[in-house]
């Protein structure tokens, strides 16, 4: 039992205080919140990849009866948005003052937001909104995107280049010279959806001071009031934002879904409005992890110290920003893994394209890059006929290690530690002649194979206000 | 259509239409809203109630086929106090989010009943048409394992 006379809570283990609501049904997640009077939205999403709005027609929808509002780009007070930079427009169209927010620029995009007494009428209704498209040429690929004749996704970012980070740590000429092995390879990954269980759901309505309030589930609260406000043209204290249960996130909530339309809506109207989106809506219409191709190549003496590593990282990421920069900023940081590697020559590159937008995702983009570490790794150990557990043993980071941009790690690394043990609970073994594999028998069943892996994961876990400038 | 459908121990008549699910019926016209609908295509289970007994993905069942059935929820799973599958999940951590929690619970408590001993294998192999996004499902098994020795030790 804990001793109440003192706040010890190391080594205790404390009662969730969210528990019970959560094992009985009670907890209510933003799906689950209603208030009387409430109506539906329904979001009509772009049905081009690239292209300019001419017009929204929305005079079909709203001879539906029951049919309360259609909102477009006309509505929009200040219409861009974005947690860290305001690339995206809340609904393209016509009309606005900010430059390119009439142009659609993946499949995500909103062109219209429907509102309706019931949800079934706010779908029958969005279905009937007309858009006239002028299609403008569309790119679905990082590489190419960067090409000096790719269509520009957005006016003021040339070479569709969002960021690029350099990491030049020693003298490559040097690094490769000491080199008995080299192994140079391709890694690539592809998208990856979140898929919390609760799908993107909210309820906006004014509250008794007349403010505009979102309940709707995110991962920065005060940074999607800033998005709202922002659009919405009003002062911070008009906007309230309330995060019930969330109901999963991994990133996936970093960015915004329903917020800001929830709350025009509701502004406008004066009236709860609610949207709950389906299984489908979810995974087409929210971001993915960054598909990431890293070309490296990577140089190893013949005792197994690793001497030079060069990358070219370059992610996908998307028709926004979202938080590319950072997550490519962060894979930049991991795709040497987690050694001291005297010379370093990385270049990592964030770039639009007309595909889904990329950001936030457990990792970080940290999984996409140790990937190709880890792989690195592996046929370095098989270049030299090294044990893989022996080889990252020779050069895993240690106290006092340097990072890729330079940084000491403080005490209390341990790795070395860690790695021993993981390995010795796998199959691996210190003998006399170091680290040995000493593969499990194999089942009977020559269906069921044992295989056994080993990679070594490394990420920086800190707070980070998203925005340029910010950092904690 | 008129339906006569009794949850939770309480009878309810009411007048639907009959494309109306039961998860909607539970969610939106009862305001029962502890039944999740995670994917609404039969494939994660957070809307899993209790149909006579047995355990029902109710997104993909019509309200209208519940009619002179009982339906039991999350809601009505423990009484006045909590049900020992509700105080393991609590106590073994078997969720983070927990909002497949509601499904698991019913899932695994309609499962117990004629399982009272399930080995672990046994859990995971049931638990096939629950997605839980959050925890890996470790403390989940764990949470389950717990729940049937407290049953069958009688408290
Ligand atoms: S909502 Fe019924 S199985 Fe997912
Ligand atoms: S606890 Fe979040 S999905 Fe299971």
């Amino acid at each position: 039992m804990m001793d109440k006379t003192k706040t010890v809570v190391i080594g205790q283990s404390i009662r969730r205080i969210d528990a019970p609501g959560k094992v009985t049904g009670a907890t209510p997640y933003p799906g689950d919140i209603d208030l009387d009077g409430q109506l539906w939205m329904k979001i009509c999403f772009s049905q081009r990849a690239h292209a300019r709005v001419l017009k929204v027609d929305a005079s079909a929808a709203l001879a539906l009866p029951g049919v309360v509002a259609v909102f477009t780009s006309h509505d929009v007070p200040v219409n861009e948005y974005g947690l860290v930079m305001k690339d995206q427009p809340v609904i393209c169209g016509p009309g606005g003052t900010i430059a390119g927010s009439d142009i659609v620029r993946c499949y995500m995009d909103y062109v219209a937001v429907v509102v309706a007494e019931t949800e079934a009428l706010a779908a029958q209704a969005a279905a009937l909104v007309q858009v006239d498209y002028a299609d403008l040429p569309p790119v679905f690929d990082a590489e190419a995107a960067m090409q000096p004749e790719a269509p520009l996704i957005h006016h003021n970012t040339p070479g569709n280049l969002l960021s690029h980070y350099r990491i030049r740590k020693g003298d490559m000429d040097e690094g490769w010279a000491r080199a008995a092995v080299i192994v140079e390879d391709v890694y690539e990954t592809t998208w990856q959806e979140h898929a919390y269980l609760q799908p993107e759901a909210g309820l906006s309505y004014i509250d008794e001071e007349g403010r505009v309030t979102v309940v709707v589930a995110g991962q920065w609260t005060h940074e999607d009031q800033e998005q709202i406000y922002h659009a919405l043209n009003l002062p911070p204290e008009q906007v309230r934002v309330i995060y019930p249960a969330i109901g999963g996130a991994f990133g996936g909530r970093e960015d915004m879904s329903v917020q800001i339309v929830l709350a025009l809506a509701a502004w406008k109207l004066r009236r709860p409005v609610k949207i709950i989106w389906s299984r489908t809506e979810s995974i087409l219409y929210h971001h993915k992890r960054h598909p990431i191709k890293i070309r490296t190549r990577w140089g190893a003496a013949a005792d197994g110290k690793v001497v030079a590593a060069e990358a070219t990282v370059i992610g996908d990421a998307g028709a926004y920003n979202y938080t590319s920069n950072k997550v490519m900023g962060n894979a930049n940081l991991m795709v040497s893994g987690a050694y001291e590697i005297p010379n370093l020559h990385i270049d990592t590159y964030a770039v639009y394209t007309n595909n889904i937008p990329t950001g936030a995702f457990r990792g970080f983009g940290a999984p996409q890059a140790l990937f190709a570490a880890e792989g690195q790794m592996d046929r370095l150990a098989d270049a030299l006929g090294m044990d893989r557990v022996a080889l990252r043993r020779r050069n895993v980071f240690q106290e006092g290690s340097l990072l890729a941009v330079g940084t000491p790690l403080p005490a209390g690394v341990s790795m070395d530690k860690v790695l021993d043990q993981c390995a010795s609970a796998s199959y691996w073994a210190q003998t006399a002649a170091g680290w040995q594999y000493q593969p499990p028998q194999q089942p009977a069943d020559p269906a069921r194979r044992r295989g056994r892996g080993l990679a070594i994961g490394y990420k920086n876990c800190a707070a980070a206000r998203p925005r340029p400038g910010h950092r904690l | 259509m008129k339906v006569s459908i009794k949850v939770n121990g309480k009878q309810y008549e009411a007048d639907i239409e009959p494309r109306l699910l039961l998860v909607h019926f539970l969610r939106d016209q009862l305001n029962m809203t502890g039944t999740k609908v995670g994917c609404d295509t039969s494939q994660c289970g957070s809307c899993t109630v209790h149909l006579d007994g047995k355990a029902l993905k109710s997104c993909t069942y019509l309200a209208v086929m519940a009619d002179g059935s009982s339906v039991t929820t999350i809601e009505g799973l423990g009484g006045s106090g909590l049900h020992p599958m509700q105080e393991s999940f609590w106590e073994k951590h078997g969720l983070q989010c927990g909002f497949c929690t509601p499904g698991m619970i019913m899932a695994t408590t309609a499962y117990l009943q004629h399982h009272p001993q399930p080995t672990e294998e046994d859990i995971r192999q049931h638990l096939e048409g629950n997605i839980c996004r959050c925890t890996g499902y470790q403390n989940i098994v764990a949470a389950v394992k717990s729940a049937a020795e407290k049953m069958a030790g009688g408290d």
